[in-house]
């Protein structure tokens, strides 16, 4: 028992939603009686509720076993992190349907409906795989394949359709694709150059596997 | 072989947990998918595309 691994991507999405919707409006809304006005601290509610349950449900828990020598599971959040990096970038690629989302604004309808259908299908996979694989490095590698699959989708999506009715500067969209691919898979590239320097350090006259 | 950081990272949650993985993004794509759908032209549906976005947010941290 520990913090569990799936709830990773939840805990990246709703970070960025929430931090999205701080900044938005709903207007015509028949839930939020917010018309016009931002929804500012309001948009956090739903992080800190979830925050607050899952601290009281450790809580509980640590009480009912409290002979038990195991962390409690808030402080595995960190320690999972620590021990395999990639899971910052599971947390990460939890932001993806934001960024779909984002991207694919303005756009045709049933153009964006035909790309969701195959994000959703790539995403589902990419997450599947990463969860079931057995060996470390095969689930890392289903998770980087499926982010790069996602970037390229989304960089061929908004490109052919924008680029005919002159809405997108090319190389400024390539380059905001790139940040982010750097961003997302930064904690895989760090664990792998981790992971060799313990190796050199252990085996100082042998070959590295992972360079 | 599998070296030891293999070993740590095997993954000991049931197959269903997998499945909550994929659930957020089944759900995140179809919230997204819901918005693009004119469901206003339906009256069976009286929600405007908006809400559909606010009750997906909110089932995110709910199942999380």
């Amino acid at each position: 028992m520990g913090f569990p691994h799936w709830s990773y991507p939840y805990i990246g999405g709703l970070l960025v939603w929430s931090l999205y919707l701080m900044n938005a409006s709903t207007p015509g809304s028949r839930l939020v009686n917010l018309d016009r006005q931002l929804w500012g601290w309001r948009a956090w509610i739903p992080f800190i509720l979830a925050c607050a349950l899952g601290f009281l449900l450790s809580l509980l828990r640590e009480r009912s076993a409290a002979h038990s020598k195991s962390a409690s599971p808030r402080f595995l959040f960190f320690s999972n992190l620590r021990q395999d990096l990639s899971l910052a970038t599971y947390l990460m690629f939890g932001c993806m349907p934001l960024l779909i989302f984002m991207t694919f604004d303005e756009i045709n309808r049933l153009y964006t409906l035909v790309f969701m259908l195959i994000f959703t299908v790539v995403m589902i996979a990419a997450a599947f795989l990463y969860q079931r694989l057995a060996r470390a490095e095969s689930r890392t590698r289903a998770l980087v394949a499926g982010i790069l699959a996602c970037i390229l989708l989304i960089e061929i999506g908004v490109i052919a359709y924008w680029l005919p009715r002159d809405g997108v500067y090319v190389p400024q969209m390539l380059g905001w694709g790139g940040a982010i691919l750097v961003i997302m898979l930064y904690p895989v590239f760090l664990a792998r150059q981790l992971k060799s320097a313990q190796w050199a350090e252990q085996n100082p006259a042998g070959h590295n596997p992972a360079g | 072989m599998q070296n030891s950081a293999d070993q740590i990272a095997t993954p000991t949650e049931p197959w269903w947990a997998s499945l909550l993985a994929c659930l957020y993004f089944l759900l995140a794509g179809v919230g997204i998918m819901l918005q693009e759908l004119p469901l206003d032209r339906f009256d069976a549906v009286r929600l405007p595309p908006v809400d559909w976005r606010i009750i997906i947010f909110l089932l995110i941290p709910a199942i999380g």
